[in-house]
């Protein structure tokens, strides 16, 4: 019933991650979550801070009230709000993982791969940037870099992301190790860099890149893209656990080690937590069962917060 | 602890499944792709030894649910125990305290050994349930635990031999008549082959005043009862019974003594286990040992006794002591007369042979010529004792007969009968292998014989009569009617005849515990060395419980002795084996057992001790929810 209400009144980033998919591809997806997500906001959770005006533009839900112009609306009874230069000097980054392990699901008929729940969610990242005229752009990788979109803020951006985003399907191995410094040579000028990937990689050099970029004055967050059988281990009396992406394998009773598989992941996600809170970057746990929405207004708190 | 199924013991060896199957059952389990693995890696090695230690403790658990099982299966029973109970039982106890109850196996008599299972059971028998003991002398005594462990208390060896048999259907018939829905039937006993076989209409037949409850018959004749389905519980002592020797037969040859002596044949049985030891048999008489000798078991040996003075004597023949003392002593009575007084009519009369042969044994000083106290003749006139010969003239028959019947004899000359045939005479063995060529039958008057009238036969017509006073012999004592007076046993026979069998034996009566006796005429008490009891003239008695010599008075005359000796086969402990015991009682349910906690775990069928299979199975069930709970990882409790 509360599907069906939030489908009425339009939230899609209130819906079930699978539900809202079956709607229609990357681009409706995203724009339905956006404009849900937007209405449930008072202000955007990404924003500029030059103080020199450049135009109008229509206010949308989400935008600060302190950017109305007062005096249109007295003349014209329309809100607009002012745009100034330097917020659309933004450039932001998404840097999608699109290594084969973030092709896997763990019920296909419950929730989406960790590929397409990310594909989806950068989407809809990129048009709330898009919208606030910030550059955005694209870094798919694996071993190597994927795709490039570089970041721009004209008409045709996101359109050209969404249509790069659905063209990747999740293949090869993850060495985000190896990959990060070739995304920080492509990161010339500071900006917003939002990695999503599942974080199955090695996590001090990972951070020693994302500590670099950090280092160069971007603003980093990470969100950490985890279907639900990762957390919760299920599976026969005993199997043998194959990594699709090295081949490791490991001979294993889910009842046995149940609880303390529980008690390791949440061991990683806290030293993953951890981690980034003391280099200063904004860490989100993410599950793929979780609303698009939910995890947008997780990480437009932690901006909040972060003021 | 016993098991009432120990072959589900066996079942034991399912213990080492679980094992193999932890140890052998490694096959390659299922691939589930998993991109986590390194998290699964980091878990499995930080839960390595957690999770060892867990299988470990889920197969000790497996294992121990098997064995718990198994041994449930086996149905363990301990005595004692919380709520050991049972329904409303008619239980009849078969005490077997007989002359053998006494031998000492292992250091412990076995009368004690039953009687402590006696007690334990009567000590579990409740309020509700209906009791019987039967002990040797065949009477079911009915009565509370409390009464019968009194009664129990109070047995010792009975020189009265049990039918077990009969002991055991005549319990099945109480219970079949007491209304309870449960009966069992007890037989403690050191199991005797001998007590098994049957007596039939024994010397309890005549004891049934004593049964209880009021109304119902318990003698041994009256019983007709059925054992089917009867549980029939046997103990018997562990081990094998002891080597034995008694005592079993002690008989004065000849039964009546001349002053010069006589001889006691003494037999010595115990069965086969006793057989091979040779053994001191001593003879006393009147307290005085006279003479020894030593016999193996199983044989007999015949001691000389001394001269002894006219008159009744007692004496016993003891062997060397034993695990069983109270058949090493046999008791006998003899009684020693002066030689008789015979007279004759004529050579004619009597034979040529006889005469000779009177004369040769008053030579002797064996009889003594001249009237007095026997009269040989073709006659029976005249007072004391006669011995009435065929006359040899046949016209003389018809007075003889007259004669005889004018006496009151009830015998008579009858038709003459020429054939050769051999006496058979068991109480006259003088004339054992003596043959008969002519002879006049002697009919009885009326066509009925009286029992113990006829002494001899020849060619199954009575040869050798005594009627009283009066013996009648069927053939003239010449070579050509019998051949007699041609052979060694005729100057025996000749003695016999005046001393002993026209006199009226010795007046001696062998009798075992409990027997009836039919006493004489004559006889008005029965005396011991310290009691007398008053009997009816004619009457018919229960031989006494304890062996020994009693005197049979007529007023203050001593008549005649009864001499009570044990059952030869009390002697004979040989044990019967468990097949013949339920081959014995087919249909009944019989459990053979010599070991005390195997009795006790079936007594009342089991149900009143503690069983432990159902303990054992609620423990198993416990252990199979907790294996159930450590396999699923604790789910319930997480949850």
């Amino acid at each position: 019933m509360t599907t069906l209400a939030s489908a009425r009144s339009g939230r899609l980033d209130l819906l079930d991650p699978r539900e809202v998919a079956s709607l229609g591809g990357i681009e409706v997806v995203a724009r339905g979550v956006v404009e849900g997500f937007l209405a449930g906001l008072h202000r955007s959770p990404f924003r500029g801070f030059s103080v020199e005006f450049a135009e109008h533009r229509p206010y949308q839900p989400g935008d600060e009230p302190r950017y109305l112009d007062w005096k249109v609306l007295g003349k014209r009874d329309r809100l607009y709000v002012k745009q100034y230069e330097e917020e659309t000097n933004l450039r932001a980054t998404v840097v999608l993982d699109v290594s084969a392990s973030m092709g896997w699901v763990g019920d296909a008929e419950r929730t989406l791969t960790k590929f397409d729940y990310a594909a989806r969610l950068a989407a809809a990242i990129a048009l709330i940037l898009v919208r606030q005229r910030d550059a955005t752009g694209l870094i798919a990788y694996d071993e190597t870099i994927r795709a490039l979109v570089p970041p721009r803020a004209r008409a045709g951006q996101w359109p050209l992301l969404v249509r790069t985003l659905g063209e990747l399907t999740p293949a090869g191995r993850t060495a985000a190790e190896r990959a990060l410094p070739r995304v920080i040579e492509l990161l010339k000028r500071r900006g917003m860099v939002i990695l999503i990937s599942d974080l199955l990689v090695d996590r001090e050099r990972s951070l020693q890149a994302m500590r670099y970029l950090r280092h160069r004055g971007h603003q980093v967050s990470v969100y950490h893209v985890m279907d639900p059988a990762e957390q919760e281990l299920q599976g026969p009396a005993e199997a043998r656990y194959v990594d699709p992406e090295t081949g490791d394998s490991v001979v294993a009773s889910a009842a046995d080690l149940r609880r303390a598989y529980r008690a390791t992941v949440s061991g990683v996600v806290a030293a993953w937590r951890r981690a980034c809170r003391t280099s200063g970057i904004s860490y989100h746990h993410i599950l793929t069962d979780m609303p698009f929405g939910t995890a947008l207004r997780r990480s437009a708190d932690a901006r909040a917060r972060a003021g | 602890m016993v098991f009432l199924s120990p072959l589900a013991l066996f079942g034991l060896g399912a213990a080492v499944v679980p094992p193999l199957l932890h140890f052998f059952q490694r096959r390659e389990p299922p691939v589930v792709a998993f991109p986590a693995v390194r998290y699964l890696q980091e878990t499995k090695r930080d839960a390595q030894r957690t999770v060892q230690l867990q299988h470990l403790l889920l197969m000790l658990l497996r294992i121990l649910a098997v064995v718990l099982i198994v041994l449930a299966a086996a149905r363990p029973v301990v005595t004692g125990g919380v709520g050991a109970h049972h329904e409303p039982t008619a239980l009849v106890i078969v005490f077997d305290h007989s002359l053998s109850s006494g031998a000492v196996q292992a250091g412990t008599r076995v009368l004690d050994d039953l009687a402590a299972r006696a007690r334990e059971t009567l000590r579990e028998a409740q309020d509700g349930d209906a009791v019987w003991l039967i002990g040797a002398d065949g009477i079911a005594r009915r009565g509370t635990p409390a009464d019968l462990l009194v009664e129990v208390s109070r047995l010792a060896p009975d020189a009265r031999r049990l039918d077990l048999d009969a002991a055991v259907r005549q319990g099945a018939r109480l219970i079949a008549t007491s209304g309870y829905a449960r009966g069992e039937i007890h037989v403690l006993s050191d199991l005797q082959r001998s007590a098994l076989q049957s007596t039939g209409n024994s010397q309890q037949s005549t004891t049934g005043e004593r049964c209880a409850p009021p109304g119902v018959d318990c003698r041994l004749s009256a019983v007709d009862s059925s054992l089917g389905g009867l549980p029939i519980l046997v103990y018997h002592p562990r081990g094998d019974p002891p080597p034995n020797r008694g005592a079993v037969l002690a008989r004065p040859t000849p039964s009546l003594w001349l002053p010069g002596g006589g001889s006691v044949r003494v037999g010595v049985g115990g069965g086969p286990a006793g057989a091979a030891a040779r053994t001191t048999v001593t003879l006393a008489i009147d307290a005085r040992s006279l003479a020894r000798a030593l016999v193996t078991g199983g044989g007999e040996v015949e001691l000389n006794a001394p001269a002894l003075a006219p008159g009744w004597h007692a004496g016993t023949v003891s062997l060397d002591a034993d695990e069983l003392r109270a058949d090493d002593r046999r008791a006998f009575a003899v009684r020693v007369v002066v030689p008789a007084a015979v007279s004759f009519g004529s050579a004619a009369e009597i034979g040529s042979f006889a005469q000779e042969a009177l004369g040769v044994l008053a030579a002797a000083g064996r009889v003594r010529l001249g009237a007095g106290d026997v009269r040989i003749g073709t006659s029976p006139a005249g007072g004391g004792a006669v011995v009435v010969v065929p006359p040899a003239d046949p016209s003389v028959f018809g007075a003889t007969n007259r004669a005889l019947e004018a006496a009151g004899v009830p015998w008579r000359f009858g038709a003459r009968r020429e054939r050769e045939d051999t006496l058979d005479a068991p109480a006259v063995p003088e004339l054992a292998g003596v043959r008969v060529r002519l002879r006049w039958q002697l009919e009885p008057v009326g066509g009925a014989e009286r029992p113990g009238d006829v002494l001899a036969r020849a060619g199954g017509d009575a040869w050798l009569v005594r009627s009283g006073r009066v013996v009648l012999l069927g053939s003239r004592l010449v070579p050509d009617e019998t051949t007699l007076p041609l052979t060694g046993a005729f100057l025996p026979f000749v003695g016999a005849l005046v001393n002993r069998i026209a006199r009226g034996e010795s007046g001696v009566i062998e009798a075992m515990p409990g027997d009836p006796v039919a006493l004489g005429d004559r006889v008005t008490a029965i005396a011991s060395a310290d009691s007398v009891m008053s009997v009816r003239p004619g009457a018919v008695v229960t031989a006494p419980a304890a062996p020994g010599v009693y005197a049979l008075r007529a007023g203050g005359d001593t008549i005649g002795m009864l001499v009570v000796g044990a059952d030869p086969r009390e002697s004979d402990l040989a044990r019967a084996a468990d097949a013949e015991v339920a081959a014995l009682w087919r249909g009944a349910r019989v459990s053979v057992t010599d070991n005390a906690n195997a009795y006790t775990a079936r007594r009342f069928r089991g149900a009143g001790r503690s069983e432990l299979t159902g303990p054992l199975l609620l423990v198993a069930l416990v252990v199979l929810i907790a294996e159930a709970f450590l396999a699923a990882g604790g789910r319930l409790k997480r949850t």
